[in-house]
């Protein structure tokens, strides 16, 4: 089965020496799930068209370090509020207890729910591949779900010695012991907070890790207390840091943690949105500069790409100037950084790359003559008009996308009700 | 600002044996506009400016705005830089053979050995070898390399062969990989004396130098005896006519280096 895009201006990045944006007015022609061939004038008779006249030919974003049920259950939760009675975190204090009472409290049916509504955010992002690290509960449904939508998708679940850390104001204090645990290969780590040597040691000989550290000032604390040294200190002791290891968070490093990644090859997964929100640093480009693989996720305070994209632009601006890190760095950060990071031919329109595109109709982000800076910094999900993964068009119903809404509301607000009783 | 209506015009020089603008449009930048846009904006460049010089190479990923752009201009009214990184000639024969049919060009200007590290020129001499052998058939009109390497350019002056070599240059040696500034001043002279077509890249540092550009582009136009052309990159016609305007003022004597 063949499929050709026709006339769009394909955008994406190129690798000649390095990587750079190319845009051109080109057909695609897709075969077997692969890009085949890009060239001004593909004739395929054979071929399903589709007819991308006037549009933008983008590859599919790339969401590292996702979080399907805190980006749903914590909805309004984590902006303008204090960090102080939550020593520093929000996440000790309010995501992972709203995981653990959804996991508790919850039918496989509302949980399902939940994890189908953020998929189906961000499929309509843009995102064609989505690498999540989860709580165990919702692993089996963000696998099933992805598929069911179509997405590429890796799960890796997280692995605790004793189950989470949570916040002494939570009402679910829990300061997990580090013995025992297990870790199988596919799962993930939570973090240095949660893993046992057990674990480090059975980490060790996996193919492949994502491991969230460095990303709150409590799991800092507690590792320099702990261990006498930062959370990536602690990883690269332990030998789990290595060129296949993902690093979600990455948001407080130092410039020794900076050579512990990069000297391993690991890349960093960070969430722009959660920096944000969290308000603290977002050093992409401090990463850049340290030459670490730095790529995107939508984290725990959502699901949207676009988004991701945009406060990522404007976050990378502050951590130096405002043309240091660009919409075209965002973009690369969205698509080629994470490929890199899963080791995938994704993220490009190549020929033998992963034949996942977005068409995207423009007509409200003109005047078109910096395609990228204006999807970056304006565009909008309804702005993309089709999605592809492995060469097969997602569906895309608006009314089914509320009906998905509306159940995965039901489910949270049982989350909510219960969470009213001692975190909210 | 200096509008778009005042006549600031590139002055036209040697390089090698290629007549050219002093200042060259380094046309990296330009890859985020749509062709159609980019392209006019070197259009323009060269019609109310007469930067006719475009530098541009398959990395930048900038073929398609130069291709848009010299669809306003006959042949021979715009002179052309691309590059290969390629060592062998299959590698130098692919990308000049792609870079023509992207470009739409039955010959190129200049085509260079591109970013020549410390070391390697040797290696990369069967591709040099293919490109002579297409600037005999006259597909190129001159060849060259460039590097960001004081050692290439000071080896590269010695081979006769060799027309015009591109290195970096700026006050803070930025973006020199191999020697210090100095060694790099000292290599493009020789490269010059010997009869060589030099020009610079770099002269802002890649946007390192931004904080004070007008005395960085002095600092670089003041060394004018040894520098033919300046490729200074833009992503708009304000930022080369700003360039440009430092130049022709260091040139009419209105500002002291």
């Amino acid at each position: 089965m063949r499929t050709l895009v026709k006339n769009g201006l394909v955008i994406t990045f190129i690798h000649e020496g390095y990587h750079s944006i190319k845009m051109k007015y080109a057909d695609v022609l897709i075969e077997d799930g692969l890009f085949a061939d890009i060239k001004e004038e593909i004739h395929d008779p054979d071929a399903k068209i589709i007819d991308a006249e006037g549009k933008w030919v983008l590859p599919g974003f790339v969401d590292v370090g996702s979080s399907c049920a805190a980006s749903v259950l914590c909805n309004g939760l984590i902006p303008d509020y204090s960090r102080a009675r939550w020593q520093g975190s929000m996440i000790h204090g309010r995501v992972l207890p709203m995981l653990e009472i959804a996991a508790q409290l919850l039918n496989d049916a509302d949980k399902r729910a939940i994890v189908r509504w953020a998929l189906r955010q961000a499929l309509d992002s843009g995102v064609t591949t989505l690498a999540e690290l989860t709580h165990p509960a919702f692993g089996r449904f963000v696998k099933e779900e992805a598929q069911s939508l179509g997405l590429r998708c890796f799960v890796a679940e997280e692995a605790t010695a004793n189950g989470y850390p949570y916040a002494e104001h939570s009402g679910l204090y829990q300061n997990p012991g580090l013995a025992g645990g297990r870790f199988q290969p596919g799962e993930g780590l939570y973090s240095v907070e949660t893993t046992s040597q057990d674990m480090y040691a059975a980490a060790r000989a996996a193919d492949g890790l994502m491991v969230r550290a460095a990303y709150c000032e409590y799991e800092k604390q507690f590792s320099r207390m702990t261990f006498g040294v930062s959370p990536v200190g602690k990883l690269q002791q332990e030998g789990v840091l290595c060129d296949r290891t993902i690093v979600v968070g990455g948001y407080d490093t130092d410039f020794f943690d900076r050579e512990r990644l990069r000297t391993a090859g690991a890349t960093v997964a960070m969430s722009a949105v959660t920096a944000m929100q969290d308000g603290v640093p977002f050093p992409v480009v401090t990463n850049l500069r340290q030459d670490i693989n730095t790529c995107l996720g939508t984290g725990y305070y959502g699901m949207n790409m676009l988004d991701e994209m945009r406060q990522a632009a404007f976050a990378g601006k502050l951590d130096s100037n405002a043309s240091q890190f660009q919409a075209s760095d965002a973009f690369y950060a969205a698509t080629i950084a994470g490929a890199q990071g899963l080791h995938r031919k994704l993220g490009r329109i190549e020929p033998g790359f992963c034949a996942d595109l977005l068409v995207v109709d423009p007509c409200c982000l003109a005047p078109h003559n910096y395609p990228l800076i204006e999807l970056v910094y304006r565009g909008q999900c309804r702005d993309i008009a089709l999605r592809m993964v492995d060469g097969r068009v997602c569906e895309h119903d608006c009314a089914q996308m509320r009906q998905e809404a509306e159940r995965a509301q039901a489910a949270a607000e049982k989350v909510w009700h219960e969470a009213q009783k001692f975190i909210l | 600002m200096i509008p778009a209506e005042q006549n600031v015009r590139a002055r036209q020089v040697m390089l090698g044996p290629v007549r050219v603008s002093q200042v060259c449009f380094g046309t990296e930048h330009i890859n985020r506009s749509v062709p159609e846009f980019g392209g006019n904006i070197l259009a323009d460049a060269a019609r109310l400016h007469g930067i006719n010089f475009w530098d541009t190479d398959n990395a930048y990923g900038s073929h398609t705005q130069v291709a848009e752009g010299l669809k306003h201009f006959g042949r021979e009214e715009i002179v052309i830089t691309s590059k290969t990184y390629g060592r062998s000639r299959q590698e130098a024969e692919y990308d000049l053979t792609r870079t023509l049919r992207e470009l739409n060009l039955s010959y190129i200007d200049i085509f260079l050995l591109h970013e020549v590290a410390a070391g390697t020129l040797k290696a990369k001499m069967p591709a040099f070898e293919y490109l002579l052998e297409m600037q005999k058939k006259g597909v190129i009109r001159a060849v060259g390399l460039s590097t960001h390497c004081a050692p290439v350019i000071s080896a590269a002056a010695d081979i006769p062969e060799i027309q015009i070599v591109c290195a970096p240059f700026n006050r803070e040696g930025s973006r020199i990989e191999e020697g210090t500034l100095s060694d790099m001043e000292a290599a493009l002279r020789k490269a010059h004396d010997k009869g060589k077509g030099v020009y610079v890249i770099k002269v802002l540092g890649k946007g390192e130098l931004t904080y004070d550009i007008p005395g960085a582009l002095r600092w670089a136009f003041a060394r004018r005896e040894f520098i033919d052309v300046y490729n200074l990159g833009v992503a708009n016609l304000s930022e080369a006519r700003e360039n440009l305007a430092v130049l022709n003022a260091l040139y009419d004597g209105e500002v002291r280096a």
